[in-house]
């Protein structure tokens, strides 16, 4: 991670993986609304807790492409992913919405990002809404939007961030793997709880493809 | 890609039969190997044309669904299906008021024309405005009270309302006319489950342990199963015995058992056919998912209920319900 400027000011860091793997999830399935959660790396017990650095988003989990607002596949996928990644946790969550123009953060994606806000070590969360429209072939932005829970009072209403609050990582070069990505049709390897729970022998971590992606 | 003629058009018909959306691939597959060649296909050819006609909508390949469409209009004139097309591609340049005029002419021409009906909750659904579609959609299903994929869309319509009461219902009417269905069942219990009150969450365990009878490889019934089951055991409610807990602390105890059974064998299996790596990393999660499994089902005996004051999920009407982290 190379710390510019940018990075040092934002709260959150996203790195390629995450991006890529939303992305591609998104794209995966165009016609229904797709969620998952993001993964960070769990703070050493001896660390000072400063809020001052970025929250480093290094990882995400795809979820589900259907029923997004049923309990219980949604608590079994969290046990899962808690179980498999020891030295990660949840600190947020994404969502890629059904209809190209709803670009609303609001409805049950709130609620499951509010509880994962809730039991998160850290002392931030972040909710990224895929922009639909933004999403195109030649990659030219970062079609992601970004909010976050307002922390005074008991109000659920979720904050949008500025762009500035989220950086990410060697964004030139993450934008030129997504666009080679999405030519390979590279999401049609990807993995999510749902493809994984229809046939447990698919590897729901991705980890191949996370390979693909560092290359 | 580089498939030949007679392989591509196998695949076509594959995806035909089965119903799957894979819109993109049946695209690439006919631009690529069959366009060229359509004086070789005999009469599959309409059907093909109607197939690569949707999917290319679906994509917003517009050329070639007018390609397709052209074909189609000249072999069929005057047609009503022919005409419900040309409203699916006003549908797909976002056209949705001269789209709606049509599919409102002929349900009103033909009576008994479901599928016009049916795209008009679609268009319904596409500007937003879910409340008209389910009030469209419930109109409908007056009419045509067996249409299965319509009451599932309806209750999927619901869901997104968060209206579990009436998802439920609509999932009620499936099981009631297919009760050898187990996705049915499945469903069922998870909306029972999600809507987190104790009596709905001991019929989500009845209906989850139905759907693994009906089929003992659904693994979301398993799972399913395996955490109703533990709900309902460490249930700190008045109604229930401990004789009911000990029973539910049983089948969680079974579900955990069948889960981590189905997770060892699709870990040797794929360790078969992997390199080393993965296959460890897949065996690795593979134990962890069966030792987690065994671990949840251990939580749920009746003793470690007497001292749990934060059960999950206990009489809240909210859209998903406090996963227990552990």
């Amino acid at each position: 991670i190379v710390y510019t400027k940018i990075v040092v000011m934002s709260q959150f860091l996203v790195e390629p993986l995450a991006v890529a793997k939303i992305v591609l999830h998104a794209c995966k399935y165009p016609h229904t609304a797709v969620n998952g959660v993001l993964l960070a790396e769990k703070p050493s017990p001896d660390s000072s807790n400063s809020s001052s650095k970025p929250i480093v988003i290094c990882n995400t989990v795809p979820l589900f492409h259907s029923n997004l607002n049923l309990a219980p596949m949604l608590e079994a996928a969290l046990m899962q992913i808690e179980a498999t990644y020891k030295n990660y946790a949840i600190v947020g969550y994404y969502q890629a919405n059904e209809l190209l123009n709803d670009a609303s953060p609001e409805g049950v994606g709130a609620h499951i990002y509010q509880k994962i806000a809730e039991n998160s070590p850290l002392p931030r969360s972040l909710y990224i809404l895929v922009d639909n429209k933004a999403i195109d072939r030649k990659c030219s932005t970062i079609p992601l939007i970004y909010y976050q829970r307002k922390e005074a009072g008991q109000s659920q209403k979720l904050e949008r961030l500025p762009n500035s609050a989220v950086a990410i990582d060697d964004e030139e070069d993450c934008l030129e793997t997504l666009a080679n990505l999405l030519v390979r049709q590279a999401y049609r390897s990807l993995v999510d709880f749902d493809n994984h729970l229809d046939d447990i022998g698919l590897d729901w971590t991705n980890s191949r493809l996370a390979e693909q992606i560092r290359n | 890609m580089d498939l030949g003629f007679q392989k591509a058009c196998a695949e076509l018909k594959r995806i035909r039969e089965e119903g799957v959306r894979d819109s993109e691939r049946v695209v690439d597959l006919w631009c690529d190997c069959v366009s060229r060649y359509t004086n070789r296909l005999g009469d599959e050819k309409w059907a093909l044309y109607e197939q690569v006609f949707i999917s290319a909508l679906d994509c917003g390949r517009l050329e070639a669904a007018d390609a397709c469409l052209v074909q189609l209009s000249r072999q069929f004139p005057n047609s009503q299906r022919i005409r419900r097309y040309e409203a699916m591609r006003l549908e797909a340049e976002d056209n949705l008021d001269a789209a709606t005029e049509i599919y409102k002419k002929m349900s009103e021409t033909d009576k008994l024309d479901s599928l016009s009906r049916k795209r008009l909750v679609a268009v319904l659904k596409a500007r937003g405005r879910s409340v008209e579609a389910i009030k469209e959609l419930t109109g409908y299903l007056k009419d045509f009270c067996t249409d299965f994929e319509a009451w599932l869309e309806l209750s999927e319509l619901y869901l997104n309302e968060c209206d579990y009461k009436k998802a439920a219902f609509c999932m009620e009417e499936l099981i009631l006319s297919n009760p050898h269905h187990h996705l049915y069942h499945q469903r069922y219990a998870e909306i029972k489950y999600t809507e987190g009150t104790t009596e709905s969450m001991e019929l989500a365990k009845s209906y989850f342990a139905q759907a693994v009878r009906l089929n003992p490889n659904n693994m979301r019934a398993l799972f399913g199963l395996l955490l109703a089951a533990g709900n309902c055991a460490s249930s700190t409610n008045k109604s229930s015995t401990s004789a009911s807990r000990r029973e539910s602390a049983r089948l969680a105890q079974w579900a955990a058992a069948q889960v981590a059974e189905r997770y060892r064998a699709a870990g040797s299996k794929a360790a078969k056919f992997t390199t080393t790596n993965s296959s460890n990393s897949s065996d690795a999660a593979g134990s962890d998912v069966a030792t987690l499994a065994l671990q949840l089902s251990l939580c749920c005996s009746p003793t470690a209920a007497a001292g749990d004051a934060s059960s999950p999920s206990q009489g809240q009407q909210q859209p998903a319900s406090n996963p227990p982290m552990l």
